[in-house]
């Protein structure tokens, strides 16, 4: 079955986010199912970007 | 296959006043519908726009009211007796009238009729950007991923919002701060740097003096109500003394001025008694006191008269009974104060005792002895240390003043460095805060960057594609016209706002309505709609164009047919509906590829007949059909055999570029287009049909001895065919067969089996070609 419009832009925005480390591997299923349901509420974004800040703090850390 | 319309069934829709059924040959991808103006080629495209897309196609565009629906049924017919059935890949639908538009009844896979007419086509090209953006907004919105932008926009404004908010708290605490520096004589190398020093100050020597100095006051303050108190009931009971002295008085002067010796108060009161002991032994039947015999009724009657002849003194005892008791409380409750009094400054004492420091501990006060006194319990009333207690409270009244200003000062300073220290870790914390807003912020603001650029390059990416297509198939109608190079793009400036542009001459992005010919408009308009119907085709699209071409030049007109024979592969199916004959008859004289099409021809439209049609004839069926009728129409066959052949001829001497006298108009006799094709060609000319792979010749035939034949034969068009003459007249019916026959032969030798078109592309220098590659035509260059 042919894609839907909204899912193939939400596959190219998660390779995106993967290439600039804004997601995880294991999120991006999840994450492109939503976006391309329109499921992503303001809080999921949030929570997601607070996670890539906290995931970019741990990396830090351990370099330190 | 491709999913093709195997017929469409018309009752009561626009023409068809009669039921009126179209069938298609599904073998063939291209269907024309040919009819002069007024035979019903809008109703049937109307139709297939009613059942296709539940739209009520043409009436769209005409100004006849808001309800433009009531006019889909035919003319002097009812609503309900309106339907268009469709048969398309096996599967039947059926659309009838209603007041909501069609309604469509039928399986899924309903095929999808992209629709252009003549009166769309300068709409797309003249229609304001926005409304031409309408046209495809479905295919380049992206309601999902919109949505969720939207929500990442706003996410990123809210933690915006927040992180100016942290901001702003910061600045002002910040102020604050620079504020109480300089008013403490701007110490140190900056406010912050000093603010710092100052949080670090332990503020709790402060708070514990302010708590001693609060507590201390508070002592002095409850001792003070006490002894308020303590006042009032000794006042109190001052003045129920005197109160009970004056009834005593009165008494002792209202017992002096009765007869009877005996009264008393004492007296009263037995009596008082004994009247209320009787009321609760009414069956007693002598006197409680003397025991002697006597009823309860007569002992109440004299005991009640007795204390009636004293009224007075009962009243004046009852009084001082009253004052009596309440002379009794305000001793106890000056007992009680001066015990609370004691022990209040006994409180106060230990306060001041644990406080060494506050001035009034400093004060010469022998406060043991008030310790002493709690020693002694509560029940103390030693006159002597409630007297040192009033003494030691007066002193330490003088004081509370001061003191609450020391309090005060002590607060103040407290408050001081509680702000300096609220103002400093609100600045390290919204430092902090902002800090980790700002890089929520930038990771956000980079979501919505990469979701934005995405969304448009997904867009963009169409755009570019349908651009890229437009410009293929009009350089296709337009080759070295110096034209083309068609680029649709948003406007960045306005939402939803599709433009386009176009080259002309060596001037690029110009547009394409300000310099382009209507005719060059109509084409581009026309590859532009095939452009989006060949993107957003869903499997199921038909293409149909209604009356498009009014008149086009040859050479046009030619590549405007490869170019829809061509595109027809990227559809189900391409019906063609028109009233421009030239375009129907380069079909029947196999200048287009005839088996590739399917040619249906409107008869005329009447009132009580509808809408007819019949199978459109090519030349060679016809004059195949007209020979063998009897008897023989003489005229006509030959009539028709020399124009077919003229047809033929007029394609050799043209793709051979053969020697002929030029004339003012292009019109040439059937002997001079013989006589055109030189001995040479003739010898050398020859078709061959190739096997469906080309890897061989199935059949192969010289065309010279044909085209001799013809050539002698050719008279007989014009003494038959054309004019009345006595030597036309001896012709027989055997030489007009022969003339025919030949000219058929010569038609099936020159026309593809397959594709029905004559040769006419040189795509690899050595022969002339059809459009499906299987009939060859050699040489590809003429010897004469």
């Amino acid at each position: 079955m042919a894609k839907r419009p909204d899912e193939i832009v939400a596959e190219n925005i998660a390779k995106e986010f993967k290439n600039l480390s804004l997601i995880q591997e294991d999120e991006i299923s999840d994450f492109v199912q939503k976006l391309s349901n329109g499921n992503l509420s303001i809080e999921d974004w949030k929570l997601m970007a607070e996670l890539i800040i906290e995931e970019e703090g741990a990396e830090n850390g351990q370099e330190d | 296959m491709a999913k093709r319309i195997e017929k469409i069934c018309l009752e009561k829709f626009r023409g068809a006043t009669c039921p009126v059924e179209i069938g298609f040959d599904t073998s063939k991808p291209a269907v024309m519908i040919f009819g002069e103006n007024g035979t019903g080629k809008s109703t049937i495209v109307d139709a297939m726009d009613f059942v296709c897309n539940g739209n009520i196609g043409s009436l769209e565009d005409r100004s006849i009211g808001q309800v433009r629906g009531q006019y889909l049924p035919s003319i002097n017919s009812d609503s309900q007796d309106l339907k268009v059935t469709i048969s398309f890949d096996g599967k039947v639908w059926e659309a009838k009238h209603s007041r909501q538009g069609a309604s469509i009844t039928g399986p899924n896979g309903r095929p999808t009729a992209r629709i252009l007419r003549r009166s769309e086509i300068l709409n797309v090209m003249n229609a304001q950007p926005h409304e031409r953006y309408q046209e495809i907004q479905s295919f380049l919105e992206l309601p999902n991923i919109q949505g969720c932008e939207q929500k990442l926009r706003e996410t990123n404004l809210n933690i915006s919002r927040d992180l100016d908010a942290a901001a702003r708290a910061k600045e002002q605490a910040i102020e604050a701060l620079e504020r109480f520096w300089k008013a403490e004589g701007s110490v140190g190398e900056n406010h912050l740097k000093w603010a710092a020093q100052e949080s670090k100050k332990d503020h709790g020597e402060l708070q514990n003096t302010v708590d001693v100095l609060t507590s201390i006051l508070m002592a002095i303050t409850n001792a003070i109500n006490v002894r308020n108190q303590l006042n009032t009931a000794i006042k109190n009971h001052e003045d129920a003394e005197i109160k009970r002295k004056r009834a005593e008085e009165e008494l002792e002067k209202a017992v002096s001025e009765i007869k009877d010796d005996d009264a008393s108060g004492p007296l009263i009161t037995l009596l008082q008694d004994a009247l209320q002991f009787l009321k609760g032994h009414q069956k007693t039947k002598k006197c409680p006191v003397c025991e002697h015999k006597n009823d309860v009724a007569t002992l109440q009657e004299r005991i009640g008269a007795r204390l009636g002849s004293m009224h007075n003194l009962v009243k004046l005892t009852n009084n001082l009974e009253t004052i009596k008791r309440n002379t009794s409380a305000t001793v106890t409750i000056s007992r009680q104060r001066q015990i609370d009094f004691i022990n209040t400054m006994n409180i106060l004492c230990g306060v001041v005792n644990e406080n060494k420091n506050s001035q009034i501990a400093k004060l010469e006060v022998d406060w043991s002895k008030f310790t002493k006194a709690e020693e002694d319990g509560k029940t103390t009333t030693d006159e002597n240390i409630v007297k040192l207690a009033h003494d030691a409270l007066q002193i330490i009244e003088s004081l509370q003043e001061s003191t609450q200003s020391e309090s005060d000062d002590v607060r103040r300073s407290l408050n001081r460095l509680n702000a300096i220290k609220g103002h400093f870790k609100t600045v390290e914390e919204k430092a902090y805060v902002a800090s980790n807003l700002e890089k929520l912020s930038q990771t956000l603001g980079e979501m919505v960057r990469i979701v934005e650029q995405q969304r448009k390059l997904y867009v963009e990416g169409i755009l570019d594609s349908i651009s890229e297509e437009v410009d293929q198939m009009y350089l296709k109608v337009h080759p070295n016209e110096n034209i083309g190079n068609i680029r649709f793009f948003l406007n960045p400036n306005r939402p939803r706002s599709l433009e386009f542009n176009g080259k002309f001459e060596d001037n690029d992005q110009i547009p394409p309505g300000a310099y382009y010919s209507e005719s060059h408009l109509d084409t581009l308009g026309i590859c532009i709609f095939l452009a989006l119907a060949k993107y957003f085709n869903d499997g199921n699209t038909i293409v149909v164009l209604d009356d498009v071409v009014t008149s086009i030049d040859q050479a046009h007109m030619e590549r405007f047919m490869n170019l829809l024979h061509e595109e027809a592969a990227n559809f189900n199916q391409l019906i063609i509906a028109t009233h421009y004959r030239p375009w129907r008859d380069r079909y029947r004289y196999a200048r287009g590829p005839v088996g590739n099409i399917h040619l249906i021809e409107l008869l005329h439209w009447s009132l009580p007949r509808g809408i007819r049609h019949t199978k459109t004839k090519i030349s060679v069926e016809e004059l195949q059909h007209h020979s063998q009728q009897e008897p023989l129409d003489r005229q006509i066959v030959s009539s028709k055999a020399g124009i077919l052949l003229e047809s033929l001829l007029d394609h050799i001497a043209l793709i051979y570029e053969c020697k002929i006298s030029r004339k003012a108009e292009p019109y040439y006799t059937l002997g001079e287009l013989t006589d055109c094709i030189g001995r040479r060609l003739r010898t050398a000319l020859k078709s061959q049909y190739m096997a469906e792979d080309g890897s061989f010749i199935k059949s192969e035939t010289q065309l010279g001895p044909m085209i001799t034949r013809i050539a002698e034969m050719s008279w007989i068009r014009n003494q038959v065919g054309c004019h009345w003459n006595i030597s036309g007249l001896d012709v027989s019916d055997s030489d007009i067969h022969q003339f025919t026959e030949a000219t058929i032969e010569l038609a099936n030798a020159l026309v593809c089996e397959n594709c029905g078109q004559l040769p006419l592309k040189d795509r690899t220098g050595s022969y002339f070609e059809c459009r499906c590659r299987r009939k060859r035509l050699h040489p590809v260059n003429n010897p004469d």
